[in-house]
């Protein structure tokens, strides 16, 4: 199911300066997020998006950050099968 | 990790390097990821892994990328999602990502290229490198294929089959002789008995076409291809005779080309699986018009021009045609590419049948270089397209679409809904 729509997120940067999303809020619900499974980059314009799969064990979202606006968003929901 | 040797097994790797590092011998390595996309998205949803998944696209596409659990039922790339479904039910389709495989074959190319800069691009999943002057520091060809196993796996999370031999043609076969997670060494003394009994088209480049044609005249292996009489090869194939001979004897003196490297681009492609099939002219035309636009993008991106225009169309039956057309001039705007391909698709008709996919590609490339325009109209194109570039640039891809464009869009969302 696709979404986009504007998340909140807590981050931890890695001792590698990786960012991993650790939580995000959606619709006032908050996710914890139990593995980042995959991450990639897309260049859009002149914005580059960091792209996210995480997954809280029932679904596996996808989430990008906009490195130039700084907003984060939730992509897609999957269930996880 | 499995690990195969032709013939002899190699003791550590000191006698591969110690013969391999001569001046005169080359050590080629193929890497080719298994079932790339599929894969990737088996990385990206644990509950996907060990079980069959294909990758497709949105509405009814066929399989770009079966998992090695679907490949078990007989799912294969190509094959309709409708069909795969048949073979295995309980088979996940996935719809495929194409930005996602794009970062991570540049993130792959990234860890080869950490090795040596004499790494060439095969496809979005494979890719050659030289390793001739970096075995010495490696301790032989094989620590240099685990190393560059053991990375792509810890920073990807991904699988991949490495070939090694003295050339391209045999390190790409002893890629494709152990899936998944293989490493096959083809060394110069094996060679003879590696193709001995091998049948003509496990090499790259035969495929079903020239495997007939060889079959009409008596030559089904490696070998027999090898024996075969140079003139005769050349009477019957042409120039392709001299190489299909060389095949045969497991020679390929072609260069690993720099990573980079403009050489490496042979074409710019693009084709897609219509929403449903049709033969209705406005709709066929506007795919035909946005396929070209993305190929000519693509082209002015990486600073290529063409002149050969490449045309494929399918019909619902899976009956496939292509035709080309090479062009006087140079070019690289999506119109022009859409002009040549549309006279080109115009000659087909009419069609046999409703069309099911179409497809664009330019070759006969060359860097684009800048040129004085003596004509008001040209000078007006171009700077019309540098405008049209820039706006994208900055806004992306669907930020400015031709207007014949749209009608594409309206059906696909009709159907797709």
């Amino acid at each position: 199911m696709n979404i986009s729509e504007d998340i909140k997120v807590g981050v931890v940067f890695t001792e590698k300066n990786q960012p991993r999303p650790r939580w995000f809020i959606w619709q006032r619900r908050k996710y914890e997020i139990k593995e980042v499974t995959y991450t990639w980059r897309v260049r859009e314009g002149n914005s580059l998006y960091l792209y996210f799969n995480v997954t809280d064990e029932n679904n596996v979202y996808e989430i990008s950050f906009n490195q130039k606006t700084l907003k984060w968003k939730l992509v897609s929901v999957r269930e996880a099968v | 990790m499995k690990s195969h040797l032709i013939k002899k097994p190699l003791n550590g790797s000191s006698s591969l390097s110690g013969r391999l590092s001569n001046n005169t011998d080359r050590t080629i390595i193929h890497v080719d990821m298994n079932s790339f996309f599929a894969s990737v998205e088996q990385v990206c949803n644990p509950k996907l892994r060990g079980k069959p998944i294909f990758v497709c696209g949105e509405g009814r596409t066929i399989v770009t990328t079966a998992s090695y659990e679907a490949r078990r039922f007989g799912i294969k790339t190509g094959m309709s999602r409708q069909e795969a479904l048949r073979l295995c039910p309980q088979a996940v389709p996935v719809i495929g990502n194409h930005r996602k495989y794009l970062d991570t074959s540049e993130r792959i190319w990234d860890i080869l290229v950490y090795y040596t800069n004499k790494v060439e691009i095969f496809s979005i999943d494979e890719a050659f490198m030289d390793i001739t002057n970096i075995i010495e520091s490696f301790s032989g060809g094989t620590a240099v294929a685990r190393d560059i196993k053991e990375k792509i796996k810890e920073e990807l999370g991904l699988t991949c089959s490495i070939g090694i031999a003295p050339n391209k043609l045999l390190a790409k076969l002893g890629s494709d002789m152990q899936k998944p997670d293989g490493l096959v060494v083809i060394r110069k003394e094996d060679i003879a008995d590696v193709l001995k009994d091998l049948p003509v088209d496990k090499f790259c480049g035969i495929g079903e076409k020239t495997k007939k044609k060889l079959e009409s005249i008596g030559i089904k292996t490696a070998k027999e291809l090898g024996d075969a009489d140079e003139g005769f090869l050349r009477n019957y194939f042409g120039i392709i005779g001299h190489f299909l001979k060389n095949m045969g004897r497991g020679i390929d003196n072609s260069e690993v080309k720099c990573f980079n490297s403009i050489e490496t681009v042979k074409s710019v492609g693009h084709s897609y699986t219509l929403p449903k099939n049709t033969t209705d002219d406005n709709i066929l035309n506007s795919y035909l018009l946005w396929l070209s636009d993305k190929v000519g993008r693509r082209m002015r991106q990486a600073g290529l021009t063409g002149r050969v225009v490449y045309f494929v169309l399918r019909y619902g039956d899976f009956k496939t045609l292509s035709k080309q057309m090479t062009l006087k001039h140079y070019i690289d705007g999506g119109h022009d590419i859409y002009k040549a391909a549309l006279r080109i698709m115009n000659g087909v008709k009419p069609f046999a049948k409703p069309v099911r996919l179409l497809g664009v590609s330019i070759s006969g490339l060359m860097p684009k270089k800048e040129q004085l325009c003596l004509f008001t109209e040209d000078k007006k194109k171009l700077r019309f397209q540098k405008v049209v570039d820039e706006i994208k640039d900055t806004y992306g891809e669907d930020s400015l679409i031709f207007s014949g464009v749209q009608l594409r869009r309206s059906l696909k969302k009709s159907v797709i809904g």
